[in-house]
């Protein structure tokens, strides 16, 4: 099979749309995080676009990879997820044509449709061809499948970062180090770039700073109403993938973070009203697991609207301390790459102290949820495999669930309308519980 | 005043009048292209007997997909809360709730107080809906209380090996045209059992909690009864008329709205 | 078919009360403790060494309606673990003391914390498995094995001895090789057992005493070599893929005239082609984890190029003429794979037929028709060149 080489039409236009709800931002502001996120997800695609023109070596990796090692080591590269299935949400099409591809190399829908994208988007040439693939095995086997095939049909070298399971194994952390130690050595004889390690412990530094920011945010966000936008839920989250250690990074979560300390200091809800009518009661207060899928972000304004539902947060935003050393930056890294909020929920058996039921029964509690929704992906096997033991042991504690039978990527899987009555089922119960008191 | 439930769904739309909590009157019309005409005709009857004009009614509560159509309702609740308070209304020891829709079928977990706890939904596949049961009763040539009353007579049941609709429509064409063919008898038992699987994999979502009640329009079918008892392992407990359960909800919550 | 052979019934009668096997409610009887395990990277030496009987669990031999099970596992999760579950839940596992699973596929996992909740087993083991096949990998193993050793040795308040684990590791061992002189059979130009035959023996002799097993096996063997049971088949067929167990699959292949002589499954080849090494290891621990991280791999395993090569000798050695590629739905690393299984293979000049089924579907239908349209291309094949 031959591939294309590189096709920028798709990135183009993602950029153009993404240049447009900037400007269209500015105008009509909703806080300046918003901004600088449409900002520094473009640039993302734009420094590709230029070291493509220049010639440079350009690694592909997927998003959840400590972004710290390319950075570091000054290499252009591009989280496959965000510049693949991500700009489904701000109107690339590419679902179709993509999803078509995978089907060529016998990916169906068993296969997580952002994963098939991913792919589709190496067979098409919307990503540049890489110079390298990088991947690993945390959080899913599709993700662990789906670079490599990547790889193999783009005909590049990769590299597999090994992390045994559970994550929160500690012998994990020095096992983790020692695979990028070698991921450097490698990446260095691919790409002919050095690993600047003076630059690798700022980004330790810078890290950590997003660590802590991100650990303030979500104590913020315990107010009343919740003063944080629901897309945001998603947004922060995909930013500390791909500027993790970055000063990117620290800008946009400072600015995340100032941003909702106002709003909860005045008591202000994270959508403002519509010019001309009321603010909008809290009514009722939701957790999303996982968050919010980028293509839903309006429907879940509509129901903030309609029916005062908040979503308070996402337990991917829920950040447990990290110890970040700069002076052992390999080990620190892989702390805060195996304690990452995915990984360490989605990562760990769902049951234990680390694990996704135990982190959401607790948030439930910490931020006093009437509720929690959750994002059934059909074809994700660890919502799959989570969902009726998270869902028993809410309800233990009286904290309905609802399970949405949806597609985080392709957004013809499931209508509007089936969701929105979904949702409004939900809300109806919340209701009857709000009377019996 | 009358208090009135209107459960427009996808194919038919079912009327409820309340006068002083009692049922006085019900009515199951075709859905209309639009959800006002479709109610207004169901309504027709009770209206010309009582003398009174649409405006006169009291409070008016809506359900079913086509809820917020309705123009001359105050109310309108989804379809799993009208299921929990319809039910409590009619078989208070009820927590559990199967309804099988035409297009939607829902299990809902209800309260000792007729709300619901939980609930969750099968629209994907056809292979747990009326619409189904309407395909599988096409292919055979007969009609729905045919099958009913063929599947009684069975004395055993063909293994229906798949889950899917459209698999499950080939499987019983297949079973016709072998020789020597499967008695029709068997074939019906089959189906009702694979949708009684259907049903029992929903029902295990939210746990089986006795008493369970059983409604929709193809609850009156008794084949499907004695195969979905089978696979359950209880009594269901069947209100005479299955299909207007949710109407009978939506005129309940419209009569206990706060204002 | 030949004549049946005496050896093949008695491992046929062990299939018949599957998963309470006659030898394991004799066991019980006994008063031993009986342990399940789930998927192929379990050291079952250990559990042997620990002085209980070790039990594959599996989904059975026949197709099961599974949406109960798919309430608890949803509905695109590997349909072995919820066949697995299903059984589990219908109280078919009840016999069972603890369970032990690997962390190899979210299928795997997934259903052992399924299990874990909602099946009362009294005791429940993840064993982590990195995916990667370096020495480092090796020794992240054996720490692991050393700390699920310690809490076998807590939970039956027994000690698990060097030397019985070096005994463990010999009879396994000895199990290994004959099961190798029984495939070295199938080399024949008509070999004296069909696949689905063996795959009857395989299924049977995980569900009894290795000691029994063995003594069976090495009977089965000289009963096939006298028999001089010829069994023939149009064309010489391999079976690659995710978990299988039911027999009925690969006689309908068989039935449809070709023959399956070699296999890339973990309930066939992959189970024993690997030996521990004995030789240079004071430590067993060290020996097993050795044997497990290096052993044929399952395809969760990375990079591909390590099972593909592992995959490639078997081609020429048991001269197959075609493979068929058999993936579970939704067997996710099995079916990732797959595209580039297939196009290396189909690069060597060996045609491939992939099906994708349910892990217990029997081979009809579609499959039928596949198979039967994949046979005859491989006999045109033949005749053209």
């Amino acid at each position: 099979m031959r591939l294309p080489v590189a096709d920028f039409s798709k990135m183009d236009a993602s950029i153009r749309t993404l240049a447009s709800i900037y400007e269209h931002r500015k105008v009509s502001p909703r806080g300046q995080a918003e901004l600088l996120w449409y900002q520094y997800y473009t640039q993302h695609m734009q420094k590709i676009r230029e070291a493509w023109e220049r010639g440079e070596f350009i690694l592909s990796m997927f998003d959840a990879c400590p972004a710290e090692i390319p950075y570091a080591m000054d290499l252009p590269w591009y989280g496959t997820v965000v510049y693949g299935p991500g700009a489904v949400a701000v109107g690339a099409k590419i679902e179709e044509a993509t999803l078509d591809s995978a089907r060529q190399v016998g990916l169906m829908l068993e296969t997580c449709s952002g994963w098939r994208m991913t792919v589709g988007m190496m067979m098409r040439g919307w990503y540049p061809r890489p110079g390298a693939v990088v991947s690993g095995n945390p959080t899913c086997d599709t993700c662990a499948k789906c670079w490599p095939l990547m790889a193999y049909l783009a005909n590049v070298p990769s590299f597999f970062i090994d992390v045994p399971f559970p994550a929160g194994n500690e012998r994990n952390i020095s096992y983790v180090a020692t695979e990028l130690a070698e991921l450097i050595e490698w990446l260095e004889n691919v790409s002919g770039k050095k690993m600047d390690w003076d630059r690798l412990r700022e980004t330790v530094e810078l890290g950590r700073q997003m660590v802590e920011l991100n650990r303030e945010i979500q104590e913020i966000l315990k107010a009343r109403p919740s003063p944080i936008v629901p897309r945001m839920t998603t947004q922060s989250y995909w930013f500390n993938w791909i500027y993790s250690g970055t000063p990117e990074g620290v800008h946009f979560l400072t600015a995340l973070r100032d941003e909702v300390k106002e709003k909860a200091v005045r008591g202000a809800s994270g959508l403002p009203p519509v010019k001309g009518e009321a603010p909008v009661k809290e009514r009722f207060r939701v957790i999303s697991i996982p968050p919010v899928p980028q293509i839903r972000g309006k429907t879940l304004d509509w129901l903030w609207r309609e029916y005062g539902v908040s979503i308070v947060v996402s337990t991917f935003m829920l950040w447990p301390d990290v110890e970040m050393d700069p002076d052992k930056p390999l080990e620190s890294i892989a702390r805060k790459y195996l304690n990452n909020p995915l990984i360490r929920q989605y990562f760990n058996p769902c049951e234990s102290p680390y694990g996704t039921v135990t982190a959401t029964v607790q948030a439930a509690r910490d931020y006093e949820a009437n509720g929690v929704m959750i994002w059934g992906n059909p074809s994700c096997d660890a919502t799959s495999g989570f969902v009726k033991i998270m869902r028993d042991r809410l309800a233990e504690t009286g904290v309905p669930s609802v399970v949405f039978d949806h597609d985080p990527a392709d957004p013809t899987y499931t209508s509007e309308d089936a969701l929105k009555e979904r949702m409004e089922e939900f809300v109806d119960l919340l209701e009857s519980r709000e009377w019996e008191g | 005043m009358p208090v009135v439930g209107i459960d427009v769904g996808s194919l038919s739309t079912e009327v409820v009048v309340l006068e002083e909590g009692e049922v006085v009157y019900s009515w199951v019309e075709v859905s209309a292209d639009d959800a006002d005409t479709g109610a207004r005709k169901a309504l027709e009857a009770y209206l010309r007997q009582a003398g009174l004009s649409i405006d006169q009614l009291g409070p008016v509560g809506s359900t079913g997909v086509g809820r917020r159509d309705l123009s001359f309702a105050q109310v309108r609740k989804t379809v799993p809360s009208c299921l929990a308070k319809g039910i409590h209304k009619i078989f208070p020891t009820v927590r559990t709730v199967i309804d099988i829709g035409a297009e939607t079928s829902h299990v809902v977990k209800v309260n000792a107080k007729g709300n619901p706890e939980d609930s969750v939904v099968h629209d994907k596949c056809g292979a747990g809906t009326g619409t189904f049961l309407e395909a599988i009763a096409k292919v055979l040539h007969m009609s729905l209380d045919g099958m009913a009353e063929r599947a009684l007579a069975a004395t055993t049941k063909a293994e229906i090996g798949n889950t899917c609709a459209v698999f499950i429509e080939q499987e019983v064409i297949s079973l016709l045209h072998q020789n020597p063919p499967t008695p029709v008898e068997e074939i019906i038992a089959g189906v009702f059992a694979a949708m009684a699987v259907r049903v029992m994999g929903m029902v295990r979502m939210v746990e089986l909690n006795p008493d369970v009640a059983f409604c929709g329009g193809v609850a009156k079918n008794a084949g499907l009864v004695r195969a979905l008892e089978a696979e359950l392992g209880v009594k269901l407990f069947i209100p005479e008329n299955p299909q207007l359960v949710a109407a009978l909800g939506a005129a309940l919550w419209a009569g206990e709205r706060k204002n | 078919m030949s004549s049946t052979l005496d050896t093949l019934n008695e491992f046929r009668e062990v299939n018949a009360a599957f998963p309470y096997a006659e030898p394991v409610r004799e066991w019980k009887k006994q008063g031993g403790k009986v342990i399940g395990w789930l998927c192929s990277y379990v050291p079952e030496e250990m559990l042997h060494a620990a002085g209980v009987l070790p039990v594959r669990v599996t989904g059975g031999y026949g197709e099961l309606a599974l949406e109960e099970a798919t309430a608890y596992l949803g509905v695109m999760l590997c349909s072995f673990a919820r066949s697995c579950l299903q059984l589990a839940i219908d109280q078919k596992y009840e016999f069972l003391d603890a369970l032990v699973g690997v962390a190899t596929c979210e299928g795997s996992r997934h259903l052992a914390e399924v299990w874990e909740h909602y099946i009362k087993t009294p005791l429940l083991d993840i064993l982590p498995l990195p995916h990667k096949m370096h020495q480092r990998a090796e020794e992240f193993f054996a720490e692991e094995l050393r700390r699920f050793k310690l809490r076998l040795e807590e939970f039956l308040q027994v000690e698990i001895t060097d030397s019985a684990l070096w005994g463990s590791v010999a009879l396994y061992n000895k199990h290994r090789e004959i099961s190798r002189q029984l495939y070295e059979l199938r080399k024949a130009d008509y070999p004296p057992l069909s696949g689905t035959e063996v795959l009857e023996v395989m299924n049977a002799s995980v569900m009894m005493p290795k000691e029994q097993a063995n003594a069976m096996l090495e009977r089965l063997l000289t009963e096939a070599k006298a028999s001089g049971r010829a069994v023939k088949g149009s064309v010489r067929l391999m079976l690659s893929g995710s978990i299988l167990n039911n027999p009925q699959f690969v006689a309908a292949i068989e039935d449809l005239g070709g023959i399956v002589v070699v296999d890339e499954l973990c309930t066939g080849l992959r189970y024993w082609c690997d030996m521990v090494e004995t030789d240079g290891h004071p430590d067993p621990v060290v020996a097993l984890a050795r044997r497990y991280m290096t052993k044929f791999p399952c395809a969760r395993m990375n990079p591909f190029s390590e099972r593909l090569n592992r995959l490639l000798p078997l081609i020429s050695e048991y001269r197959v003429e075609g493979v068929i590629t058999r993936a579970i739905r939704y067997c996710k690393p099995y079916i990732q794979e797959q595209h580039m299984l297939k196009t290396e293979l189909e690069n060597r000049g060996v045609p491939v037929l992939d099906l994708d089924v349910e892990y217990g579907m029997p081979g009809t239908g579609q499959v039928r028709t596949r198979v039967q349209a994949f046979i005859e291309m491989l006999l045109e094949r033949r005749k053209a060149s």
